[in-house]
């Protein structure tokens, strides 16, 4: 693409934070605690999309490595009275490292398998915080969380926490945007296509997978420690099967293919379902939670039938088409050249 | 040019999502069925400021937001008094969801019939928070960005716990219906925070004072596993360590397990006389079905006030007979006698929920109790500042309500004490007090 | 003794009904390929549909029928509608569409039938049966003989009828398949026809021990799922033996470890045979692949 279309579609989404702000002002369904919750879970988002648009794996745990962020930080800062930011960084490294060792043993496994290993592990950890009382609280949850400082600056707005969330937003699609261009990112696109074809190419398809799992466990992570020192109190039912669901429909309905994809879905989605949310009782009198549950799952359904790619991986694609195809914008890879996604795993 | 199709449906639903929220603005807050009055659209402007440092001055600010934009538009009739109702309308929590938005429904349109707050029209403004802590803190913003004096709600404790910091930074007097003991403890960190069912520690040990009369020494305890289990295993193990029962064993089950017969039976193994149930439906209803059915455990078996009323006879059946449930005496409304202190509320709130809805339920009575007691303290103070209500509540004295006297008090924030609940147990599927 | 066997006799009961939404992931896994998350939601609408009849005054078996059509009706139309159309789809969107589908019935089955759980006695009342000191319930007895008889019909279906072999042959080789001129387009609707009927069924046998509410599908669906997978997610008779040993080991974990984390252990299971074992920890012999 030639660089002033890159420029301005930066420019846009830098720019997007702001404009959300002030649209919030004026809309009522859109407040501020909502704006934050958006931009925490595009950030997650977009740490899911590496994992499954880049390297091709279903995640269904991904709420795993946000808990360990928002435990991490929570129990360090609360219990321990550690920096905010040292303890984000702590969780960090624990997500890491759990991410690691899981994604050792769950890729020897594809296709849906890898999905259900992620889903299980993901509700071995849930009922596990739930369990040991004396470290997270147990189901009852963990409270009195500082809110997020750096040094003397400190979150104690919304409209503070939400700028913040929004540049590491900004900040991770920058990183997400680097390493899917990096060497890495290309060994990545090409095993998307066939791992066999990238082992003969001397790509380490196995190490590859495993760091790209990790980065996107990283960006959960960093989610997880913003939403526990934003709320200031964590407690399993924020991290159960639902939210790593909510995860996937955010990544998904974005584009798994594009790294614009979760701040796309986020922000879709929230518009969709706060818009239905208010828009339903003019239709069905007295409408309330029943009818937006089912609105949200058609919205869902007819979403994914009519963008195979997702809504960023469309844009995406036609804004490639106008800047002329000049070369910088990855192909996505989960799909062959015809454009349609590779088929789904065969039984085995 | 399928791509091109998708790409114009993707910017028409965007648009559709925009032209909701025109529409949607004006009609929304009409969301109860009850208020005659219509909400005023002004409340996003005012809300502007707001939504960009709502922790400034809390006090100050909510209520010029109501007043700027009431004013105008409705004065002659006197501006609604908006309280917003934070509840679990769906998700895990949605049978107490329901109850509660019944309750405050019906006991809306009654103070309404009867003139309304302080002359002016009660204007309920229900919210959905699907279980969910997330949508548990945005729509408490959502509900103080409109102008909302008080709040009932949220109705689970996590769901409270989550939704606090932004409670207690907007600063509107708040009546939860969560079980735990945190969200009111300790009071000069929750000077706006109230709730009305009993502690946990109150139920365990009225539970353990009836089975003192019994000569009941060791205990099996059986809670789900969620909060409202953990608060239930929280309070006996206190009573534990001070020695006033001896626990034998502490099992779990899942919220959605349909099969308990294993930790029964680990229980009665452990040499348990009498097995505790922290749980609500339809667990709770399942254990009594386990033990009597499929086990035969002829073991007295208590139940905390979450057993819940009609669906607890309901699933349990036959079973369900000689139950032993410390409860309010909301589900024996129409056994108390006349010279009963809580007789006229109770009478009052049983028939008017069961003439409307048919069956008692046991949840109802907490978010009556709610409402009841903020339109009581909005009433005394004379004024919806949410300073004026929080000093009046905690000025009520006794305040009689359907689930006990409540007696709030500046270190208080619950209220019940000793003798507003009593032990209760099924006799031929109706409640009837025990022994 | 008497307290080991009584939790054989609990695992057996759980791991019955875990068998039999199992059977359904893999009839619909082997023929279409898809992970069908919406399994538990036909259950739950069998047993809705069942509980809402009894109330009425209709008769169990009449309840019975309506469970298995209103499932089986629902799943043929869910497939044509929003499966069939997604075929070729990636894994992920394959995933999200049937969580699509099953936050969708969800939603309905809140507006329909409201939040609380209902329910109806055993189907024949009196005190449990008495094995060697262990309580066996009579409605748990008619679990066992519900999953005998599925099984027993599955077998004859997949493997003595035409329309049987030709599901298993689309299974095996899509293309071979269709080549012998077999719709494999008709057969993923066979497939999610008899799936969901097992499940509109089991959803009805299973109200006396489970109760009915909306939101009792997902539970039961991800046991069921755990129950195909330990069953090599082959064969519907391997389903029904991994549904049996995954209720027996948690029945086992709550009674011996620790009930508060027999849940945490089932899905370390899952966990554990997905690496460990992919292909099932039971390669049974006993059906060839549906």
């Amino acid at each position: 693409m030639s660089w002033p279309w890159r420029l301005a579609g930066w420019a846009l989404f830098v720019l997007a934070g702001p404009a959300l702000l002030a649209l919030a002002g004026q809309v009522p369904f859109l407040t501020s605690g909502r704006l934050v919750f958006l931009a925490i879970t595009a950030l997650a988002a977009v740490g899911l999309c590496l994992i499954m648009g880049f390297a091709g794996q279903v995640s269904l745990g991904h709420a795993a490595f946000y808990a360990v962020g928002a435990y991490a930080s929570g129990i360090l800062t609360a219990g321990y009275g550690v920096p905010p930011i040292v303890a984000l960084l702590a969780g960090m490294v624990l997500a890491g490292a759990a991410a690691a060792g899981v994604a050792r043993a769950v890729f020897r496994v594809s296709g849906h398998f890898l999905a259900m290993a992620t889903l299980a592990f993901g509700l071995i950890l849930y009922y596990s915080l739930g369990h040991f009382r004396t470290v997270t609280g147990g189901n009852a949850g963990r409270g009195g969380i500082p809110k997020l400082a750096i040094g003397s600056w400190e979150a104690t707005t919304d409209t503070r926490m939400f700028l913040l969330c929004w540049a590491l937003v900004v900040l991770g699609v920058l990183v997400a945007r680097n390493v899917v261009d990096s060497r890495t990112g290309r060994a990545l696109r090409a095993t998307g296509a066939s791992e066999v074809a990238a082992g003969c190419c001397g790509v380490n398809v196995v190490r590859a997978k495993v760091g790209v799992f990790v980065l996107g466990a990283l960006y959960a992570a960093v989610a997880g420690s913003l939403y526990a020192h934003y709320v200031t109190y964590i407690a399993p039912e924020e991290f159960g099967l639902l939210k790593s669901i909510q995860f996937l429909v955010v990544a998904t309905v974005g584009g798994l293919t594009s790294v614009w994809g979760g701040p796309v879905g986020a922000v879709v989605l929230v518009l969709l379902t706060e818009a239905s949310r208010e828009a339903i009782p003019l239709f069905v009198e007295g409408a309330t939670g029943p009818y937006e549950l089912t609105i949200y799952g058609l919205v869902l359904v007819v979403v994914l039938l009519l963008f195979n790619r997702g809504i960023a991986g469309g844009i995406a694609h036609a804004w490639r088409a106008r800047g002329r195809g000049g070369g910088g914008d990855p192909e996505p890879l989960a799909e062959d050249a015809t454009g349609r996604p590779v088929p789904r795993e065969v039984a085995p | 040019m399928t791509k091109t199709a998708r790409l114009i449906l993707a910017g028409a639903l965007l648009l559709a999502a925009c032209a909701a929220e025109g529409t949607g603005d004006q009609a929304s807050p009409t969301s109860a069925e009850a208020p005659p009055a219509t909400i005023d659209t002004g409340t996003a402007d005012a809300a502007d400021t707001e939504t960009a440092e709502p922790t400034t001055e809390p006090a100050g600010t909510t209520e010029p937001a109501g007043t700027a934009t009431d004013t105008g538009a409705t004065a002659a009739e006197g501006d609604p008094v908006l309280v917003g109702v934070n509840i679990e309308q769906s998700g895990p929590a949605s049978v107490q969801g329901e109850a509660y938005a019944r309750a405050v429904e019906l006991l809306a349109r009654q103070i309404n019939d009867a003139g309304g707050i302080l002359g002016r029209p009660l204007e309920l403004q229900v919210v959905d928070n699907a279980t969910d802590q997330t949508e548990a803190v945005t729509q408490t913003q959502r509900l103080v960005d409109d102008g909302a004096v008080a709040m009932v709600g949220p109705g689970t404790s996590p769901t409270t716990l989550a939704a606090m910091d932004t409670i207690l930074s907007a600063g509107i007097p708040v009546v939860s219906m969560g079980s735990a003991d945190a969200i009111t403890d300790p009071p000069a960190d929750r000077p706006n925070v109230f709730k009305t069912p009993a502690r946990g520690s109150l139920m365990a040990s009225e539970i353990v004072a009836h089975m003192g009369e019994q000569g009941i020494g060791r205990v099996g305890l059986i809670a789900v596993n969620n909060p409202y289990g953990d608060s239930g295993v929280t309070a006996w193990e206190e009573l534990a360590a001070a020695g006033d029962v001896e626990l034998v064993g502490i099992e779990r089950f899942e919220a959605t397990d349909t099969d308990m017969t294993t930790q029964l039976n680990s229980l009665a193994g452990a040499g348990a006389e009498a097995i505790v149930t922290w749980a609500i439906p339809p667990g709770a209803p399942t254990v009594r079905r386990n033990a009597v059915e499929n086990l035969g455990i002829e073991l007295p078996m208590y139940f905390d006030a979450g057993a819940g009323a009609e669906l607890f006879v309901e699933l349990a059946g036959a079973a369900a007979d000689g139950a032993l449930v410390i409860h309010p005496r909301t589900l024996i409304w129409d056994q108390v006698g006349a010279d009963d202190p809580q007789a006229e509320a109770l009478t009052e709130f049983g028939s008017a929920y069961t003439g409307e809805f048919g069956a008692m339920s046991g949840f109802a009575g907490y978010a009556w109790d709610a409402l009841g007691l903020l339109r009581t303290a909005i009433e005394q103070a004379g004024d919806t500042e949410p300073e004026a209500i929080i000093e009046a509540m905690e000025g009520l004295g006794e305040y009689v309500g359907v689930t006990g006297t409540y007696e709030i008090t500046d270190d208080d924030h619950q209220g019940l004490g000793e003798g507003d609940l009593v032990m209760l147990t099924v006799e031929g599927g109706e409640w009837r007090p025990a022994e | 003794m008497a307290e080991l066997l009584q939790s054989l006799v609990t695992g057996l009961t759980l791991g019955a009904m875990y068998a039999m939404v199992g059977v359904g992931f893999v009839l619909i896994y082997n023929v279409t390929g898809i992970i069908n998350f919406a399994q538990g939601e036909y259950l739950m609408l069998g047993a809705m549909t069942a509980v809402t009849l009894v109330a009425a005054g209709v008769g169990l078996p009449l309840a019975f029928l309506a469970a298995v059509g209103v499932a089986a009706a629902v799943g043929g139309v869910v497939e044509r509608v929003a499966i069939r159309p997604a075929r070729g789809a990636s894994i992920e969107t394959l995933i999200l569409i049937t969580i699509g589908v099953s936050i969708t019935l969800n939603g309905v089955a809140l507006l329909v039938w409201g939040v609380n759980p209902r329910r109806y006695g055993p189907f024949t009342a009196g005190p449990p049966v008495e094995l060697a000191g262990a309580a066996l319930s009579r409605q748990s007895v008619w679990v066992f003989a519900f999953t005998a008889l599925v099984a027993g019909a599955l077998w004859w279906f997949l493997e003595r009828t035409t329309s049987g072999k030709a599901m298993r042959a689309c299974a095996m080789n899509p293309e071979a398949a269709m080549l012998q001129g077999i719709s494999s387009s008709r057969m993923s609707l066979y497939a999610f026809l008899l799936a969901t009927g097992i499940a509109g069924a089991t959803g009805m046998v299973l109200v006396p021990i489970t109760s009915a509410s909306y939101n009792m599908g997902l539970p039961l669906a991800l046991r069921g799922f755990t129950a195909a997978v330990i069953g090599g997610l082959v064969s519907p008779l391997g389903a029904i033996a991994g549904g049996l040993l995954l209720g027996v080991a948690e029945a086992s974990a709550a009674r011996f470890v620790s009930s508060g984390l027999k849940d945490a252990i089932a899905f370390a299971v899952l966990f554990a045979v997905l690496v460990l074992r992919p292909q099932g920890l039971l390669r049974l012999r006993l059906a060839s692949r549906v």
